[in-house]
């Protein structure tokens, strides 16, 4: 057993609002640069939508993530963009690349119009302006061009995952008071079987050994962008003005100073958990032969019990520092993704190992079946599964590789507590009710104690549980921790810089 | 064990070192230079005009390794693509230039000398047999009418460069191009 530990994900559907503000939030810090204009580290997608870029889950075209071989006895694990051979022979022409339409061109606005204008019987206006060339430019997109649904019948019908669902369904989704979406934020998965780092020919892309952040060395990176076209959630970019790909960092100077990522930090619904899962990383090759709807399931067997004296052992030996076992402890990530099973990982299917978890949406909560107008609360809401608005189909190609059983297992849970809860506070749910639900779910009432504590009311402590970063420990025995201390930030910076 | 290993190696790199710099020192050097001289009247009775034609082409090499004249020059309907078009054509040099005149400019000893092939020629001067060969081809092409292959090798250009376009995109013609513009325009018409 190698016993690694990586700073893990939960983001709470339900609770996310759509609201931008963990966007803004990375914007402002990191992404306020030149050539990194168009960049979303942290992006909010409404679904069923086309995302950005435009159709990124089409891998068909795209061609990002990881696939078996087809051969029936020990296929291998390879890369869906290309072999060696291939990355070779694309070195300068690579095939799979999203265009700067696909992302979009950004923009800004020429102010100075307002303010040189003359005087006129109209109000002057601000032209845009493309911030890659300063000139004049038609706005066709942006990066959330279908929020809310915006020209459905253009971007969310031509949603990837919606190809696999029937008329009905699709019916469904789009007519008037019976739609269903929902707001996906998405970051960097941090992956454990990253395909960008896999894809660089370069070697510059690597996952830090004390949590497993994926990062790209800035010197090492020479622009070749086959992480762009292999990572299927297209969470790398590429700068043009310095030349070097870029992406989400998980805020690591933050992380290393005891706060919470500015995306986590800022979210407003409170939809984001962030603490460390202890994995086994012997089983990482076994865990990513399996059939696609097994995926699921054989990465939360990877995920150890921090609690287990086994595997606190083992983590020892593997040098795992005991504030890291007692952080893994404490994480809501564990105890939503291994413990109670409620958050599932974006595609799994990609066979990239994301560790990133998602708490599917249960909302709306109306009922599907009831025409519009009145509905009562005790019968017409959180009722059952089966007439929820939900399309399971949709989120389990969403969210466990086609798996529905996990997806209607996370539900299930998440309608007993909330039956449970309404039985307790309102009490217009009778107590059989809320019994039966929670027998259904298969769980006890402690357990929808638990889910509700950390889903409602959780303090900033309970939602972050930052493990401690023990750098001065580590560079003690070469450098004096204090002089660092004193010398962090002085000195001379050099920039990214294109070419050898 | 370690160290016996690497210092082979090392021995063995510096030995390849060594035969790489000997090959440019000594392997690239010209054969040692002979005057050219004029053939005798003899030899130039009995030049082959047959013999000629393959030096002209470059299909027997020339004994002192010079170019073939090919390369710069035309006579008659000499290959599918003609001669080179730097030098004159000399399809009817014999009705131009003397026999003298024609041997002094292959032998670089005549009163009137080529400056292009002067250089070319002096480190690797052809022999007299070659000499007397060559003129009679030369003699052979008088009255054939001159060809000029030009325009073909303009043809078979234009058709290359298209055919390796063409070749590229089939290459490449799953790569990805506009998926949001042609997904909006795609839709667009079909809501029409």
């Amino acid at each position: 057993m190698k016993v690694r530990s990586q700073a893990s994900m939960v983001f709470h559907l339900d609770k996310c609002i759509g609201c931008h503000t963990c966007s803004i939030a990375c914007k402002n810090i990191w992404t306020d640069r030149p050539g990194a204009e168009y960049m979303w580290w942290n992006n909010v997608e409404t679904k069923p939508g086309v995302g950005f870029p435009t159709q990124w889950e089409d891998q068909e075209k795209y061609h990002g993530g990881w696939e078996l071989e087809d051969k029936p006895k020990n296929p291998e694990l390879k890369l869906k963009l290309q072999n060696r051979l291939r990355t070779y022979t694309n070195l300068f022409s690579n095939p799979a690349m999203p265009t700067m339409d696909d992302y979009y061109e950004p923009w800004t606005y020429n102010y100075n119009d307002l303010f040189n204008s003359p005087l006129g019987p109209d109000q002057p206006t601000a032209r845009p302006i493309s911030r890659v060339d300063g000139q004049p430019i038609e706005i066709e997109s942006g990066p959330n061009w279908d929020d809310d649904l915006g020209g459905s019948n253009i971007y969310a019908a031509n949603d990837p995952l919606l190809q696999s669902m029937t008329p009905e369904e699709k019916q469904r989704l789009f007519s008037i008071e019976q739609l269903f979406y929902f707001y996906m934020p998405r970051i960097c998965n941090h992956c454990l079987n990253a395909a960008c780092g896999a894809a660089c020919p370069s070697g510059a892309i690597y996952k830090r050994a004390e949590d497993g952040v994926v990062l790209i060395n800035q010197d090492k990176c020479r622009g070749w962008r086959m992480c762009v076209s292999a990572c299927p959630y297209k969470k790398t970019y590429y700068n043009w003005s310095t030349g070097k790909s870029e992406k989400c960092i998980l805020c690591y100077p933050r992380l290393e100073t005891g706060q919470a990522p500015a995306c986590f930090h800022s979210c407003v619904g409170r939809i984001r958990y962030l603490g460390v899962l202890l994995y086994d990383a012997d089983q990482i090759p076994d865990a990513l032969k399996v059939p696609d709807e097994q995926l699921v399931e054989r990465q939360r067997e990877m995920i150890l019990d921090p609690h287990d004296p086994e595997v606190i052992a083992a983590a020892k030996a593997s040098g795992v520092p005991d504030g890291v076992i007692t952080a893994a402890q404490n994480s809501p990530v564990y105890r939503y993704v291994k413990e109670w099973k409620l958050a599932l990982p974006l595609h799994p299917e990609y066979r990239t190992l994301p560790m990133l978890f998602y708490v599917p949406p249960l909302l709306p909560v109306l009922n599907a079946t009831q025409p519009s107008g009145t509905q009562r609360v005790e019968t017409d809401l959180f009722s059952s599964l089966e007439n929820a608005r939900v399309p399971v189909r949709y989120m389990s190609r969403t969210l466990a590789a086609g798996n529905d059983d996990l997806v209607i297992k996370s539900y299930l849970k998440m309608i007993a507590v909330r039956l449970y809860k309404r039985h307790e506070t309102v009490g217009d749910v009778t107590a059989e009710d809320a019994q039966a639900a929670l027998a259904k779910a298969n769980m006890t009432a402690e357990e929808a104690e638990a889910i509700y504590k950390l889903t409602s009311i959780p303090t900033y402590q309970e939602r972050f549980v930052i493990p401690p970063y023990s750098r001065e420990g580590d560079i003690e025995e070469v450098y004096d921790p204090q002089q660092r201390k004193a010398e962090t930030g002085f000195g001379k910076r050099q920039g990214p810089q294109r070419g050898l | 064990m370690k160290n016996q290993n690497s210092s082979k190696h090392k021995m063995r790199t510096s030995l390849l070192w060594v035969a790489l710099f000997a090959f440019f020192i000594f392997g690239c050097s010209s054969a040692p230079v002979e005057k050219a001289q004029l053939p005798s009247a003899d030899e130039i009775a009995n030049g082959n005009v047959e013999n000629g034609l393959k030096l002209f082409m470059g299909n027997v090499h020339l004994e002192n390794g010079g170019p073939p004249c090919m390369g710069c020059h035309s006579v008659a309907d000499n290959g599918i693509l003609g001669g080179g078009a730097l030098g004159p054509n000399l399809t009817n040099i014999t009705a131009e230039k003397s026999e003298a005149e024609i041997l002094g400019l292959l032998s670089n000893t005549g009163s009137f000398i080529s400056p292009v092939m002067l250089p070319i020629y002096t480190d690797h001067p052809l022999t007299t047999q070659e000499q007397s060969d060559l003129l009679a081809f030369m003699k052979s092409s008088a009255g054939q009418p001159e060809t000029d292959k030009e325009w073909l090798v303009i043809v078979i250009s234009i058709l290359g460069t298209v055919g390796v376009a063409i070749a590229f995109g089939i290459i490449y013609r799953d790569r990805l191009r506009n998926v949001r513009r042609a997904m909006v325009r795609k839709a667009e018409k079909e809501l029409l």
